[in-house]
């Protein structure tokens, strides 16, 4: 009986062990856009995120208002003409971490997968698909990711007097450190 | 031309003041007064009309401090209790040299970025009053 009992114990906790969460409140989205007129960035420290080692679900939220620029009249611009923030105050990826069997959550090192799911912007919701690294160190996961967008994808309409200023593709970095939850 | 001049300097001033225009800061506009129960249940219960009246705001919350951690580039979060263990009101706040204590009831003045699974949302924080309990 006390056999089966440890056994029971050890099947629970080895199960437990795969079905962990891990979160942040203060993950990290950056964002460039380079023209020869022009070199924008911004920085965002207020994203939550939820990754699932089980399933390879991941939610992550972006706040809006969160990114800083370097010029307040970049950021007002980038809230009120371009993101809207007042309307869409956040942007969302809803997916998964296609190949999460690969990451061994148990042992440290840095694995390459693939992010799959909906993006939704500004209003508009996209199929996306974006290799990023999980790097584990103990009880910290974190996940980096750099991919492209295009504005006129998700709706985000650049004034012509302007367009010079924007790139055509903006280059947006991820960088989250996820704890166990 | 010299009516030309003074129009192209008046404009150049414009652009300059413009490109050089500081930031908004929470201490120069009024906040709404709210405290960090009343602000999680807000959005906990209506998101949408939540964003409404808090949205890109400024808010002045007060709460018990229930957390704090440092983001990436070293900034402090505070993580006001708010009766809603999955809903704190999390603000990020603007010095990054803060030190405040977990237990402390605080009145913190930032601006409401809206909400997302891991709580409300204000950022570029100021402290405004911290009292011991």
């Amino acid at each position: 009986m006390k056999k089966v009992v440890i056994a029971v114990i050890l099947v629970c906790s080895v199960a437990a062990a795969h079905a962990q969460k891990y979160m942040t409140r203060t993950g990290q989205v950056s964002f460039f856009s380079h023209t020869p007129l022009e070199n924008i960035d911004a920085i965002n420290n207020e994203v939550a995120a939820i990754l699932d080692s089980k399933t390879g679900a991941l939610i992550l939220q972006v706040p809006v208002k969160s990114f800083k620029f370097e010029r307040a009249l970049m950021e007002e611009h980038f809230n009120e003409n371009y993101m809207e923030s007042d309307k869409y105050p956040r942007a969302d990826f809803n997916g998964t971490v296609a190949d999460v069997s690969a990451v061994n959550f148990a042992k440290d090192g840095a694995y390459k997968v693939t992010v799959k799911g909906k993006m939704t912007m500004h209003g508009v919701t996209k199929e996306v698909a974006v290799p990023a690294v999980l790097t584990v160190k103990g009880k910290e996961v974190t996940g980096q990711a750099k991919f492209s967008i295009i504005p006129g994808d998700y709706n985000i309409k650049i004034p012509s007097l302007v367009e010079n200023k924007i790139a055509k593709e903006i280059s947006v970095s991820v960088n989250s450190v996820f704890q166990q939850k | 031309m010299l009516t030309i001049a003074a129009a192209l300097l008046i404009v150049a001033g414009i652009v300059y003041k413009l490109w050089t225009q500081p930031r908004e800061k929470a201490e120069d506009v009024k906040g709404l007064v709210i405290t960090a129960p009343a602000l999680a249940e807000a959005f906990d219960t209506n998101e949408q009309n939540a964003n409404t009246l808090y949205l890109n705001k400024a808010i002045e919350v007060s709460g018990t401090i229930a957390e704090t951690e440092k983001n990436q580039d070293g900034g402090i979060v505070i993580l006001l209790d708010s009766g809603n263990p999955d809903l704190p009101v999390q603000c990020t706040m603007r010095e990054k040299g803060l030190i405040v204590e977990k237990g402390k009831t605080v009145t913190i003045k930032g601006f409401c970025s809206g909400s997302s699974i891991t709580g409300v949302l204000l950022t570029d924080c100021i402290l405004k009053a911290a009292k011991k309990v």
